[in-house]
């Protein structure tokens, strides 16, 4: 009580609140003046009830400090804040602050970790958490139209009535919002198997920071850039989304979740490292070491062994048979002396409080003290063991308590620091074990955030995993939407005037050093000429154009690295298909990516991502792509993601180049991600073309949905399944009985699509703009079922074009088919 | 005693600010606060709360209106805790905040002018209901305005205990003592008779008399009146002492009250003389509802085919954490249909006097829990607290009154199978 100072009837400046951390290099990251006069706040505010009815503009000090802060503790008051209820009145509001020139931060229920919604240069928070509308499950195409103020936990009570699911679940999906999910591109245990929230968002809605309603599409064509996957994960830093369509799955046939204790940290890093090497693929893989049990069994008594060492939480999901042999591999790959116990959940119940135990580790570190600082660094999955021995050594070698919890499937680790913001020598050893903790993952070829964001907490820190232009070209992609840097200054990127000062990061010498030369003569050549520069693979299904030089990576091949327990791999774009594919069959592994021709490059089906068969299994092309470098318009060697599953440090600009034709630079290396080889896929064919489509619908909300349906005329329906003695089809409904008919053609196809030829005709590359994906259904010409027209968004087109200026400036790069 | 300046900070207890010290903003509790669930603003939810008060605390914020009105729309149900993953006790630094705000002496916190009057009143057994007799004949007289909220709180039926079957003795179960509470002696005698009849026929051994208790504080410190609060619980347990055996179970029909009586310890901790005895006072207290299924002999009961939920009271659920009982019980009576809401475990808005300061949003708390009662066609709604019983009472009525409101004791003796004791047929 004592802090507390004496004071007069105004509030003390915030910069002189109880517990402010100081963050020096945060003063360059504020384009905007931070000395607005105060008139001109009043201004704002009077112009924005103009705008919003009553009561939902509030100026007053109660209110500004209840939006100063989220969960990492600090407060930095808003000037103002507003809570619509309407979407339509976001736009106006922004509008008005652009013409006021003020920041914007626009928030969800502040769960952030990192300092993400800390307004930190005031201004004006949009919260958006009352945005509910719309609500609309589709559950015959499997997905969701939602306001962003929907909760997560919401939206899966929703979801469940429906028989159906929302894979991201973050520890605060009770209260986390689908709109902060988006913003965090948020994880949680179960995007181990099913993804995080980037694989399930399909289209956002919303506003520039100007105030322009936006409307952004996953690309249905291949050459638009895949701003959505861009916008996932920004951080709140490039638009106000206040709407989004989301995939949702079928809930799957029942789970299993088990506990497993182990004597030492050690033990169950092994453990887990066997879990996924033995390709077991759980639906979550926890874990928990000895004093997180102590902590989270003091208040969840959620009835962990407080004896053991660590113990891992499992969930398996899938047909009972599925469970019930997957379980028994389990208790067989984890057996060892160091193993204590080995537990099932008998009931939904006892499930739902081994799992509360995991969920309630945040809050109840607050025991130990109300600021923790957590930390979120991903590494390779074998690296797991490694990774958690430098954790304790770097947090011993400063004199701090670490205790961690980790997403031990995806290689992603919490390691939790409790501290004391007053104690000015304990806030030097923690930046100092931070710094080093997070150099430790960087240098293991890991990221320093995975799914809590960089915020504030991280931003100083980016240049360990990026050079100046890699952080170049995320803040021309921040211009690209945001040219004022107005929206949500100070988080995610670095945008302040000290990048020249970040060292180049050193590069690999070998081959891809010559190919990057080789790329930036091409350029320089083109750039003389006058000419474009066309990139080509193996030249197959396009030929290069008379009036572009052409640049081949025909020559560009080999493998970088096969990580077989990480399932991951990288390799020179110029390899082809068929030589991938050959170099994985030893390790049971394969790139889930079905060419036309498997002579085509894996740069080329990269930067091509045509329509993806199997999209609804494996997924779409962009979720097997953890990684690329590559060389720019400008000369420029980028290199952005890390053979990680989680990784959300700055924006996801892999994504931009799945898909891009070549349009934005030329790849050189990709890193892929892998999974175990599926023996051979199960075709079956459907044989009454009017019911097509809801066959296909039909077989997809089996819990055991096919990796492919392709519905074609002449053809018919053709599904994959990759185990034809699975129950799909057995459970619909008479409309749908055409499935059982289906099943009764069903015949051994003899080996994967893409071995068998075309003869079941995919989109070819010409004419694949008629096809369409519905709920992971393909749709050809023909079925009745033609493609919706969308309009084009001169919005969103003239974004593509900025951010093709981000690249290539002078428009060198040709584009094309690959 | 002269009010601190409106300038000083927020003056908290120790135990208040400790409880600050826990708080990491996590979010769990704002999924749990029905003001918060009502408004969607950040102001109106625990973990706002909270940092507002702590801002308030150090200085950084202003002791005003605006804090004031903040902190007067709680309603103090403290789902939260339930909630707090952190185990904050969020109703010790709200009771601290409040009870420095009403030193200040300003009218922030209790807006309505009758409450205090009310709150003194319920102390006095007979005059109180007296009050409620007069209370509604004047209902139908010209009343001003600032009146009229009070009266229509008051009870839609004149209750009157009925006769029912004696209380049959016994001497082997244990030792209850039945605590009639001042509102529920006040307005629902019957209720509290029912009670008592139904756990003396569950094998309780009734002890002591039941009349003339005064209140237990809990209406008290619920505005901030903590140090009356204090003195309520002292007389209780000081009565207690005398004239009890130490293991006699101390068993309330009324949610809130028990809740406030198993508090005790924590409300006199830094009471020497009184810490021991609170303490054991506490952990005597039962609900009506935990009480009876603990008994030796399970009654048995028979429903009419009615449609029943259950409006639990808040604090018999997030404060004394005996919320399972009543559902579990009404789960087992064949012949009535028992529909587990979603909000069943939420306050109704009741709040103690919450719905004569608040009646705008205490009128919009419950309208979502009749909605949610309407959807399922719910015909009886089962209250286990007197505050609730008015407030849903008030709530029927104002929707049209299909649905009964009815105490939990109430029911059951109307359901009560008598005369068929297990024991007696199997020993047949």
């Amino acid at each position: 009580m004592a802090e507390a100072p004496q004071r007069s009837g105004t509030p003390a400046p915030a910069s002189s609140w109880h517990g402010q951390v100081t963050r020096p290099h945060l003063a360059d990251m504020a384009a905007v003046p931070a000395d607005v006069p105060p008139a001109r706040w009043a201004q704002l505010g009077e112009q924005l009830t103009h705008i919003l009815p009553r009561g939902q503009v509030l100026a007053d000090g109660v209110s500004r400090l209840a939006y100063s802060y989220d969960a990492t503790g600090e407060r930095r008051p808003p000037h103002l804040v507003v809570v619509p209820t309407h979407a339509d009145d976001v736009g106006p509001v922004l509008a008005a602050a652009a013409r006021a020139n003020v920041p914007v931060m626009a928030r969800g229920a502040g769960t952030n970790l990192s300092g993400g919604t800390l307004p930190l240069f005031g201004g004006v928070v949009v919260a958006l958490q009352r945005l509910t509308d719309p609500g609309h499950v589709d559950a015959e195409h499997l997905q969701a139209d939602v306001g962003v103020g929907w909760v997560n936990a919401a939206l899966q009570r929703e979801l469940a009535r429906n028989g159906l699911f929302y894979p991201p679940d973050p520890s605060s999906h009770r209260i986390s919002t689908l709109g902060g999910n988006i913003q965090e591109n948020s994880g949680g245990p179960h995007a181990l198997r099913y993804g995080v929230t980037e694989s399930h968002v399909l289209a956002v809605r919303g506003f520039l920071v100007d105030g322009t309603p936006v409307q952004l599409l996953r690309p249905a064509l291949p050459g638009d850039w895949d701003l959505v996957g861009v916008v996932t994960g920004s951080e709140g830093t490039l638009m106000v989304a206040t709407e989004a369509t989301v995939n949702v799955r079928t809930a799957p046939a029942g789970t299993t979740t088990a506990l497993l204790a182990f004597a030492s940290v050690a033990a169950a890093c092994e453990a887990v490292a066997r879990v996924v090497a033995a390709r077991l693929n759980p639906a979550a893989l926890e874990l928990l070491d000895r004093p997180s049990i102590e902590l989270v069994e003091r208040f969840a008594a959620a009835g962990y062994p407080t004896d053991a060492g660590a113990v891992l939480l499992v969930d398996l999901d899938g047909l009972p048979a599925e469970r019930a042999a997957a379980l028994a591999a389990l208790d067989t790959v984890t057996r060892a002396d160091a193993r204590l116990t080995f537990q099932t959940a008998d009931s939904p119940a006892a499930a739902e409080r081994l799992w509360l135990g995991r969920r309630a580790a945040y809050g109840a570190l607050a025991q130990v003290s109300a600021r923790v600082f957590v930390q979120d660094v991903t590494v390779p999955r074998p690296q797991l063991a490694a990774m958690m021995d430098d954790v304790l050594a770097i947090a011993a070698r400063w004199r701090l308590t670490v205790l961690t919890v980790a997403h031990a499937g995806d290689g992603n680790l919490h390691p939790t620091i409790a501290y004391d913001p007053s104690d000015p020598d304990e806030m030097t050893r923690l930046g100092g074990a931070d710094r080093e903790i997070l150099a430790a993952a960087a240098n293991r070829d890991g990221s320093i955030t995975g799914e809590h964001g960089v915020g504030i907490d991280k931003l100083e820190h980016l240049p360990l995993m990026y050079g100046p232009s890699e952080l170049g070209a995320m803040l021309g992609i921040k211009r690209a939407f945001d040219p004022d840097l107005r929206l949500n200054p100070g988080k995610a990127i670095w945008t302040g005037p000290g990048l020249a000062a970040v060292p180049e990061r050193t590069r690999r010498c070998g081959p891809d050093q010559a190919w990057r030369d080789e790329a930036c003569a091409v350029l320089q050549q083109a750039h003389q000429m006058g000419a474009v520069v066309q990139i080509t693979g193996r030249a197959i299904r396009s030929a290069v154009d008379s009036g572009a030089l052409p640049l081949s990576t025909r020559t560009w091949t080999g493998i970088q690295s096969i990580d077989p327990d990480n399932l991951t791999a990288t390799v020179a774009s110029g390899l082809s298909f068929r030589e991938l594919d050959r170099l994985l069959f030893p390790h049971g592994l394969e790139w889930a990516v079905d060419p036309i021709d498997p002579e085509e490059t894996v740069g080329g089906l990269v930067a091509g991502a045509l329509p993806a068969w199997r999209e609804a299994g494996p997924g779409p092309v962009r979720q097997q792509v953890l990684g690329v470098e590559l060389v720019d318009g400008t000369a420029r060697a980028l290199r952005f993601g890390r053979p990680v599953l989680k990784n959300v440090a700055g924006y996801d600009l892999t994504k931009l180049l799945v898909g891009s034709f070549g349009r934005l630079g030329v790849l050189t290396t990709v890193t892929l991600r892998l999974i175990p080889r599926q023996p051979l896929l199960w075709r079956a064919l459907a044989t009454e073309p009017s019911a097509l489509a809801g066959a296909a619908w039909a077989s997809l909300q089996q819990p055991n949905r096919p990796e492919a349906v392709v519905a074609r005329p002449g053809q018919l329906l053709t599904a994959w399944v990759a185990d034809p003695g699975s129950t799909w089809g057995a459970s619909v409904d008479d409309p749908r009985a055409v499935l059982a008919s289906l099943l009764a053609e069903r015949m051994h196809h003899g080996g994967r699509f893409h071995r068998s030829g075309r003869a079941s005709g995919p989109p070819t590359a010409r004419g694949w703009d008629l096809w369409w994906p519905l709920g992971g259904v393909w749709l050809g010409p023909g079925t009745g079922l033609e493609r919706p027209a969308v309009p084009a968004d001169p919005v969103a087109e003239q974004l593509a074009r900025r951010v093709r200026d981000v690249f290539d400036p002078d428009h060198l790069w040709r584009g094309g088919l690959p | 005693m002269t009010g601190t300046t409106c300038d000083a900070p927020l003056a908290l207890s120790n135990a208040a600010v400790q409880q600050l010290g826990h708080c990491n903003k996590c979010g769990f509790c704002l999924p749990a606060c029905p003001t918060y669930i009502e408004t969607g603003l950040e102001v109106h939810s625990p973990r706002g709360r909270l940092s507002l008060m702590e801002a308030a605390w150090r200085g950084e914020l202003s002791v005003d209106q605006g804090l004031a009105d903040a902190l007067s729309l709680c309603i103090g149900c403290r789902a939260c805790e339930t909630a707090c993953p952190s185990g904050v006790h969020y109703s010790t630094v709200l009771e601290a905040a409040r009870t420095d705000m009403v030193r200040r002496r300003r009218r922030w916190v209790i807006p309505a002018p009758a409450a205090p009057a009310l709150l003194r009143l319920v102390r006095h057994r007979r005059v109180f209901r007296a009050a409620v007799r007069l209370g509604r004949a004047a209902r139908r007289l010209p009343l001003p305005a600032s009146l009229t909220p009070l009266t229509a709180m008051l009870p839609a039926r004149v209750d009157t205990p009925r006769a029912g079957a004696a209380p049959r003795a016994s001497r082997s179960g244990p030792a209850v003592h039945f605590v009639d509470t001042c509102v529920m002696a006040a307005m629902f005698p019957t209720a509290n008779r029912d009670a008592v009849i139904l756990l003396s026929a569950a094998g309780a051994h009734l002890v002591g008399a039941p009349k003339s208790e005064g209140c237990c504080g809990a209406l008290e410190a619920h505005v901030g009146h903590l140090e009356t609060a204090r003195q309520l619980a002292r007389t209780q347990v000081a009565r207690w002492e005398r004239h009890l055996a130490p293991d006699t179970w101390l068993v309330a029909h009324s949610g809130g009250c028990a809740a406030m009586m198993a508090d005790y310890g924590r409300l006199l901790g830094d009471d020497e003389r009184w810490r021991e005895p609170a303490r054991h006072w506490a952990a005597q207290v039962r609900d009506f509802a935990t009480a009876l299924a603990a008994l030796p002999s399970s009654l048995r009961f028979r429903g009419t085919g009615a449609r029943v939920a259950l409006q639990n009271s808040c604090h018999l659920v997030n404060g004394l954490h005996q919320g399972g009982a009543p559902a579990t019980l009404l789960a087992g009576i064949p012949g009535d249909q028992f529909i587990p809401l979603a909000g069943q475990d939420r306050c109704c808005g009741a709040g103690g006097v919450y719905n004569l300061n608040q009646p705008a949003m205490a009128r919009q708390v419950l309208a979502r829990h009749l909605a949610e009662g309407e959807r399922a066609a719910v015909n009886v709604w089962l209250v286990n607290n007197p505050g609730c019983a008015l407030h849903l009472e008030q709530g029927v009525q104002a929707l049209g009154g299909r649905a009964r409101v009815q105490h939990l004791a109430t029911y059951l003796r109307e359901r009560w199978v008598d005369k068929a004791p297990q024991d007696f047929s199997q020993e047949g």
